[in-house]
């Protein structure tokens, strides 16, 4: 599952499944661009990584830097064949009559504005390498929803929707664009949005799924991994849960 | 990409040809000591033979899974040749199904017995012997992708793929905790025996209603629906358990019509 001489693009790479993504696709032979809000956890994971990444500090829900990142990423490596839409915001449990609006369009930002800034601006560049591959980091959350996550949960459903849409506009193209759906995992994103809780919740979350355990960073860099690769060649549109089970039943 | 089933007992049924002979020559491939079984012992046994390079071993069997005493004969000699399977592809299955209108009862029963009662015996001797294993193991069952939508023509066989998704998702359910992973494929339109008659006739009506739909355009080759089926059953995918995978150029994602030249696109 090589990516030899290939270019990739990960958002949200300075940490949790980005980070784990980048050095993956840098260790079968991929240069990586490793973009992150966080420029000092860009540079931090790009560090690790070596000459084969560059750091990128980067809004993605917003074109300008999009735009930027894409144009850096060209001039650094010259060109891009992947693109790992990975960045995501989530927030800790609140009911939706309790959610602030400018929260929800900092989430629709994140997460659903984001991977079309990618498509509308990466997809020119792909083209120009005869085609490429595109991974978008949904949730289980999309199909299978908890209290207190309305919001996020619809916006990985537009991820997913997007994902599917766009696999079609582009299949010609040979562009293929596919989705993960992780369950909640080992990550920052997952300590900070229960910082306050006392464990329980994440427990009961882990009680749940039939393999009896969270995601790690690891399973969600493997399914990347593949769908990525030619061993996926025939793979396009689809939403591949990474969850231990839990949406199956 | 070798060794990733470095020394794991398999069993592949319908290994005879198209996805299970890929499928058993792409294990080998990758370290995996394959039973291949097909009702034709011929076919595989020259799926054992250009398997003959290893690193893997391949031992052919002929057998009917649909026979009763079969899926445990299988299991016993997968025991006997490689030690107790932690790998088992439920391949084996019969296509060539008609309207529901069209369909007598001998045919309904056929595929029945062939493409879920004999699927879920195998399931049920695999699963047995991968408990008493205590390694855990990894369940593939080949559904396709008419078990998820419908298509003219392909009543009771769309049901028993369907069938073969609840089972799936049930068994992930059961299992998971005992570390065993259970998935499916979904095949989009394959070049295998079952589809070779329609190619051959150049059926328009299945071949527009497939390849032209299809985003990618084309159909695939046994091969692609092997490193998918390789992928689920490696520890590349050790957290993914009840998930249809769709190998099919996108097929099941929509009823796709490229755009006309006069749109943008």
């Amino acid at each position: 599952m090589g990516h030899q001489g290939k270019v990739a693009i990960v958002t949200g790479g300075g940490g949790g499944f980005g980070a784990e993504i980048s050095k993956q696709l840098a260790a079968r032979g991929a240069k990586v661009a490793v973009v992150d809000i966080a420029a000092e956890n860009a540079r931090r994971v790009a560090g690790e990584i070596g000459g084969a990444a560059i750091a990128l500090e980067a809004d993605i829900g917003k074109a300008g830097p999009v735009r930027e990142v894409i144009a850096a990423t060209v001039k650094a490596f010259g060109g891009v064949d992947i693109i790992v839409n990975n960045a995501g915001l989530s927030y800790p449990p609140v009911k939706v009559v309790d959610m602030d609006e400018d929260l929800y369009d900092r989430v629709f930002e994140a997460n659903v504005k984001s991977i079309f800034h990618f498509t509308k601006y990466g997809v020119p560049e792909l083209d120009k390498r005869g085609g490429g591959a595109i991974v978008n980091i949904a949730s289980t959350s999309a199909v299978k929803p908890r209290a207190g996550n309305t919001v996020y949960a619809t916006s990985k459903a537009a991820a997913i929707a997007f994902t599917k849409s766009s696999a079609l506009e582009l299949a010609r193209q040979k562009i293929r664009v596919n989705t993960i759906l992780p369950v909640a995992s080992m990550t920052p994103m997952l300590t900070g949005m229960f910082a306050a809780d006392d464990g329980s919740r994440i427990a009961a979350m882990e009680a749940g799924i039939p393999l009896g355990r969270l995601g790690q960073p690891k399973d969600i860099a493997a399914g990347v991994m593949f769908l990525l690769s030619d061993e996926a060649e025939f793979i396009t549109g689809v939403a591949l849960p990474v969850d231990g089970g839990w949406t199956a039943g | 990409m070798t060794g990733r089933l470095q020394g794991r007992p398999a069993i592949v049924t319908g290994a005879g040809s198209g996805i299970g002979r890929a499928t058993a020559l792409r294990f080998v491939a990758e370290g995996a000591d394959v039973l291949a079984a097909d009702r034709n012992a011929e076919g595989a046994a020259e799926t054992a033979r250009l398997a003959g390079n290893g690193p893997g071993r391949c031992v052919a069997v002929g057998a009917d899974v649909a026979e009763d005493s079969v899926p445990a004969d299988l299991v016993a000699r997968c025991i006997a040749e490689f030690g107790s399977p932690r790998i088992l592809v439920n391949n084996a299955g019969i296509g060539g199904a008609r309207s529901v209108d069209a369909t007598e009862d001998a045919d309904l029963d056929r595929f029945i017995d062939v493409n879920i009662r004999s699927l879920f015996r195998c399931a049920r001797e695999g699963i047995r012997a991968m408990r008493a294993g205590g390694e855990g193991g990894s369940v593939v069952n080949i559904a396709s992708v008419f078990g998820i939508m419908g298509f003219p023509g392909s009543s009771i066989y769309s049901a028993s793929k369907a069938a073969v998704i609840g089972l799936t998702q049930n068994m992930a359910a059961d299992y998971g905790p005992f570390g065993i992973r259970v998935n499916a494929i979904a095949p989009g339109l394959i070049r295998t025996g079952m589809t070779k008659g329609r190619f051959d006739a150049n059926d328009a009506f299945f071949l527009d209603g497939m390849i032209g739909q299809t985003p990618l355009g084309r159909a695939a080759e046994p091969s692609e629906v092997a490193a998918g089926i390789a992928f689920l059953c490696s520890d590349d995918a050790s957290f993914i358990t009840g998930h249809t995978l769709a190998i099919d150029g996108g097929w099941s994602t929509t009823k796709y019509r490229p755009f006309p030249a006069s749109d943008p696109g």
